[in-house]
């Protein structure tokens, strides 16, 4: 049998292949920023008025 | 998290109290401290009590604060923190050792002042990979030195690549003086030399013997059958000769060559250039090409679409169409298991009842994360074709398309990107995991041995153009489409390749 496993691929692996990296990394980057600016924390014991 | 964001209240020493919004080290995956002259660009300040850097806000300009400083901010750092590394790794580790093992390259052939030009550009090539992120022109370049070395097929090292293209930029056939002479074509008058380098040969101190059995070991370890030749996989071929006795590692020596275009074809003779020049063209493997390569993917596929309770029925006609998915069963036309493309069209089927049809996430809750839905026809057949082909090409079969559109593919809506990319990868993945464990068990069960069908060697796959390609698909007018914008289709070929090539380097 000459056929082997083959790795896992990612979603940036999809988006090297088809030469979209850029534009996937930016959309990643935008998703993080959106993330973190959800879940901005208030600190315990220091209550915002 | 990549960065943890909080807000708290602080008092001043004059016990003034004030609004902050700040980025908690402790609990962020990005570390900052190397980016406080972006924080202060963006107006951050550093509180020396806390040891964190933040933001002051009140209620009335906290949006403001997110959009115009926090949120620029975070981009370029995570413009930085994010920018894709390994590729330029492998670049400047390349450069680094060929300057430092200049010293050690036996240059009694090579003109000093050549010597030092070389040393020169390779300097400046380090420089230029150091400073990346200012530097389009040089992503440009490392590009031509990555596709100079996968597509064109040569088999040069990535460090004569590199020197090919310091050297002559237009370069695209090398060889020395005597190896044109084997492809019947003299070098010019005057023609200029591209200096590179190779392994120093020695005369081999074993015995025959002794070379015959540590060559028939190196072929066993690496799965070779002893009529193989190792003239088309140049790093084997090095290894073996390191092995031999025959070159030492990391001892070089400049040889000169030459490019084609100054050279001439000896009349009378063969023509290689000829064919050199078609090869160039990219590979596409014939779609309708029989291969037993191909059974034990197509049965492992098979094996997964009844695991998920879908039924396959073979038809003689489909009204033209190859496949058909109807959620909870495939037609494909009928064929052997052997057919390569018709193994592609199983596997975009099967792409289709996970994506779009909605018969396995009702038979398993599980499935539901595999589920984009239905969106425009158009769209479906993106992301169907697109799994298809990935799966293909991670076991080496070159079924390229070029009825691929990157906009349809997500819609042309960048934020359903993400969702488009994430699920279509763990599709191919799903039906990767399947395949190998379905390889697997047939590798791994003595008591089942593979069939004699589907125990045999590979067929090397067919050359023909992309046209014909094309025209056999019916997407004549979208490859004449997809052909203009050929910056876009040359990109793609480039990164299908590399991705394949990384792959191999994985396995």
């Amino acid at each position: 049998m000459e056929i082997k496993e083959t790795k896992e691929i990612t979603p940036k692996d999809l988006a090297i292949f088809l030469g979209v990296e850029k534009e996937y990394n930016d959309a990643l980057i935008e998703e993080i920023i959106n993330n973190s600016l959800l879940s901005i924390e208030d600190e315990k014991n220091n209550v915002i008025d | 998290m990549e960065f943890k964001l909080k807000r708290s209240v602080e008092t001043s020493k004059q016990g003034k109290k004030y609004k902050i919004v700040y980025i908690d080290p402790n609990e962020s995956e990005i570390k900052i401290y190397p980016h406080t002259s972006i924080l202060k660009k963006y107006g951050a300040k550093w509180n020396n009590l806390k040891k964190v850097w933040f933001w002051f806000y009140n209620d009335e300009n906290y949006e403001d604060i997110k959009e115009n400083n926090i949120k620029p901010a975070l981009r370029e750092i995570l413009k930085i923190e994010k920018k894709p590394t390994d590729e330029v790794d492998e670049y400047l580790d390349a450069a680094e050792e060929l300057i430092n093992s200049l010293e050690n390259i036996q240059s009694n052939v090579l003109p000093k002042e050549d010597e030092i030009k070389i040393r020169k550009s390779l300097e400046d090539l380090r420089n230029e990979i150091v400073n990346i992120d200012n530097d389009e022109e040089f992503k440009k370049t490392m590009k031509i030195v990555q596709s100079f070395r996968s597509i064109k097929d040569h088999g040069y090292s990535l460090y004569n690549s590199m020197l090919i293209l310091l050297q002559d930029r237009k370069a695209t056939w090398v060889k020395s003086r005597s190896v044109w002479k084997m492809f019947n074509r003299v070098v010019n008058k005057e023609a200029p030399i591209i200096w590179l380098v190779k392994p120093k040969h020695m005369r081999s101190k074993l015995s025959k013997t002794e070379r015959e059995k540590i060559k028939k070991d190196f072929y066993k370890k690496h799965n070779l059958n002893p009529q193989d030749t190792l003239k088309d996989k140049p790093g084997l071929k090095h290894k073996l000769n390191i092995e031999l006795g025959l070159i030492f590692k990391n001892s070089f020596e400049w040889y000169p060559t030459y490019d084609v275009r100054f050279t001439t074809q000896i009349e009378g003779k063969k023509d290689y250039y000829e064919e050199f020049k078609k090869k160039e063209d990219v590979k596409w493997a014939e779609d309708d090409l029989i291969d037993e390569k191909v059974r034990p993917i197509y049965n492992a596929l098979i094996d997964f679409a009844h695991s998920k309770d879908i039924k396959i029925d073979m038809s003689d006609d489909l009204g033209g169409a190859k496949g058909v998915s109807k959620s909870g069963s495939i037609e494909v036309l009928k064929n052997e298991g052997n057919d390569v493309g018709l193994t592609k069209t199983l596997a975009h089927e099967i792409a289709h009842e996970l994506l779009h049809q909605t018969y396995v996430k009702s038979k398993d809750p599980d499935f539901e994360q595999f589920f984009i839905g239905k969106d425009s026809r158009g769209v479906v057949e993106q992301q169907a074709e697109i799994a298809a082909w990935m799966v293909m090409a991670s076991y080496g079969f070159d079924l390229k398309t070029t009825s691929i559109n990157y906009a349809l593919l997500w819609g042309g809506d960048k934020e359903s990107m993400l969702k488009v990319f994430d699920t279509v990868t763990n599709v191919v993945n799903l039906m990767i995991k399947h395949i190998n464990d379905y390889l697997k068990k047939q590798n791994n069960d003595n008591n089942t041995p593979l069939s004699e069908e589907e125990n045999v060697n590979i067929h090397p796959a067919k050359y023909i153009t992309p046209d014909e390609m094309a025209k056999f698909l019916g997407v004549e007018n979208q490859y004449q489409q997809a052909k203009k914008d050929s910056e876009q289709q040359t990109k793609l070929v480039e990164n299908f390749y590399k991705i394949l090539n990384n792959s191999k380097k994985i396995l």
